[in-house]
């Protein structure tokens, strides 16, 4: 069942100026209740607009934007009640803090969507938790922390007013690996344990391969493919025009195939690429008896 | 979240035409020449030459008129204000009267001069429509004209204009070039701010935040989540900038040069020449429809 649909939406930036340019043109795309769904695509190529229209902050015309079965373009649906059930995480979150404690800062949505004292106090409470900043944080202000821990704290303020869909804009930019390797597993780990639909953004294939069932493709505001990360990949066309963002993995088995190796190039995760590698050497080696082992090690 | 991105007043749109090729401190004091000579004008008809020679400015910018008169748009109530008040409040001659039928009058005779005070009478006088045309006119041109010159000249022209102007000041103790390097950070950091501002808007609107609230004492308290980062956004951008200009050893601007030296073309000369023939022809208009 898809939770959230896009159809034929387009989008001009800056519409009747010099500046006007086209964000997105005719983008359709549904988001399946309970999967994570990762939007990559080149800078600029109309994903935080995208993301934008999701939350309702920038009005769908011409096209439609169809979250749980309302049409957010209509009259009458409340912005706000759409902005509780999908969460929105912008590019560098951590600019958004601005209380002078960090249970503070988390309180703000639950509190601005009405919840009552009692549930503010346990969302953000639980919001901590999920994010993992330990209770003794909250009476300390958000300014006198990490980066990493500014991201979450920011991060956990919206996953506060318990959205059922969660999107994040590039949530791992500018992050060190290892905190952006921890804030994918707490992502992960929101999507598997509390059945929260997750939409990415990214730009880098190497992080979303790793949490998304599915990926859609953009590029110069339109998608130009969607489906399971293997499916996207074993496209040829689709191959050619995102050669720069592939997945490390999947560009290495691409240039051992280019040298002539007959290896397949839809594999995405690193441990089926070790698999595939070692077993088209042993294949070779049979076939060829050790005649062009030096090729191969090459 | 469009807001703050229907200003042309101030823009820059660049391009490549007879008026963005112009050396900027010509167009600098082309524009204050033709805003005083604006002001020293008393008669709206004589105010058409000087919006004539504006449009045709605006033809030679190669930017469509249309986008230029929008930034007039914000200055919309502001000419509307001075002309209704203008038009009303001169004693003169009245071309339309409307007196409350509750009010008592000192006079009844409509086809003289109102009288110089009648509180309950809203007249409408010659007078005053001419005085408030002759206002709009002048705010038009100014608007008009302040817009042509950011539109064809960019934040770094402009700066190294007054710079260069400011330069004659110097032996007064003028620090020109710490005015104008101040005033260049200004003006870049606008539309940084204003990208930082809407996106702050956004992350907090997602958050729940509304900011249609009704008393203005909630309207205020709408804003803290807005301006605190803000701030301090502003403040470790202007940090990072003043490291990175020590970085690289910026003291001053002694013994400093240009990338891009301004120097004086046939265009400016020409310009320059044309608007001192066209303010002469003015004044003496001027004088002249003054002394019959």
């Amino acid at each position: 069942m898809s939770i959230i649909e896009i159809n034929n939406l387009s989008y001009v930036y800056m519409k009747a100026t010099p500046y006007e340019s086209q964000a997105s043109k005719n983008v359709s795309l549904s988001v399946e209740k309970g999967e994570v769904l990762a939007i990559i695509g080149p800078t600029g190529c109309g994903k935080s607009t995208l993301v934008k229209h999701l939350n309702g902050l920038i009005k769908p015309e011409p096209g439609t934007v169809i979250v749980d079965g309302s049409d957010i373009g209509e009259k009458g649906v409340s912005l706000k009640d759409l902005r509780r059930r999908v969460g929105l995480v912008f590019q560098y979150p951590e600019y958004q803090l601005f209380e002078e404690t960090v249970a503070g800062d988390i309180a703000f949505g639950p509190e601005k969507f009405g919840f009552s004292e009692d549930e503010v106090k346990s969302a953000v409470r639980e919001a901590m938790e999920e994010m993992g900043l330990d209770a003794s944080m909250s009476k300390r202000s958000p300014f006198s922390l990490s980066g990493g821990e500014m991201r979450r704290v920011a991060i956990a303020g919206v996953i506060a007013s318990r959205p059922s869909v969660l999107v994040l804009d590039e949530p791992s930019a500018g992050l060190d690996p290892v905190s952006a390797e921890r804030l994918t597993d707490m992502i992960i780990n929101l999507n598997r344990k509390k059945g929260v639909t997750v939409v990415i953004v990214s730009h880098s294939m190497d992080e979303v391969i790793k949490i998304a069932d599915r990926i859609a493709l953009m590029n110069e505001g339109s998608i130009i493919a969607s489906g399971t990360p293997e499916d996207v990949f074993s496209s040829e066309e689709v191959f050619d025009k995102m050669r720069l963002f592939l997945p490390q993995s999947c560009s290495l088995l691409v240039a051992l195939k280019e040298r002539g190796l007959p290896v397949r190039t839809n594999i995405c995760d690193s441990d089926g690429c070790v698999q595939e590698i070692l077993a088209v050497r042993s294949g070779i080696k049979h076939a060829d008896n050790g005649a062009d082992n030096g090729k191969v090690k090459k | 979240m469009n807001f703050l991105k229907n200003i042309t007043i101030g823009q820059y749109a660049s391009g490549d035409s007879f008026l963005h090729r112009m050396d900027p401190r010509f167009k600098l004091v082309i524009l204050l020449v033709m805003v005083i000579q604006c002001f020293l004008l008393d008669k709206w008809l004589l105010l058409i030459a000087p919006f004539m020679f504006f449009v045709v400015a605006s033809f030679l910018s190669g930017i469509s008129f249309r986008f230029i008169m929008r930034g007039l748009k914000p200055v919309v109530p502001f000419i509307l204000i001075a002309f209704i008040c203008n038009s009303l409040l001169t004693p003169g001659h009245p071309v339309l009267m409307w007196k409350p039928p509750f009010a008592f009058s000192f006079s009844t005779d409509i086809s003289g001069p109102v009288p110089e005070f009648d509180f309950f009478m809203i007249a409408m006088t010659a007078e005053g429509l001419d005085f408030g045309f002759f206002m709009s006119m002048r705010l038009i041109i100014v608007v008009l004209a302040a817009s042509l010159f950011t539109l064809t000249t960019s934040p770094t022209e402009i700066t190294d204009a007054i710079e260069s102007l400011l330069r004659w000041g110097r032996p007064i103790g003028l620090p020109a070039h710490e005015i104008a390097m101040m005033m260049s950070i200004a003006l870049r950091f606008i539309p940084t701010l204003t990208e930082h501002l809407e996106r702050i808007v956004c992350a907090q609107m997602s958050r729940g935040a509304d900011f249609e609230a009704k008393s203005i004492i909630e309207k205020a308290k709408c804003f803290i989540p807005v301006l605190i980062p803000l701030f301090v956004n502003a403040f470790k951008t202007a940090e990072d900038l003043s490291i990175a200009m020590e970085a690289r050893c910026y003291r001053g601007g002694d013994g400093r040069t240009k990338l891009r030296a301004m120097k004086a073309s046939w265009r400016d000369f020409a310009s320059s020449a044309f608007v001192a023939v066209f303010c002469a022809a003015l004044n003496y208009f001027q004088f002249f429809s003054r002394s019959i």
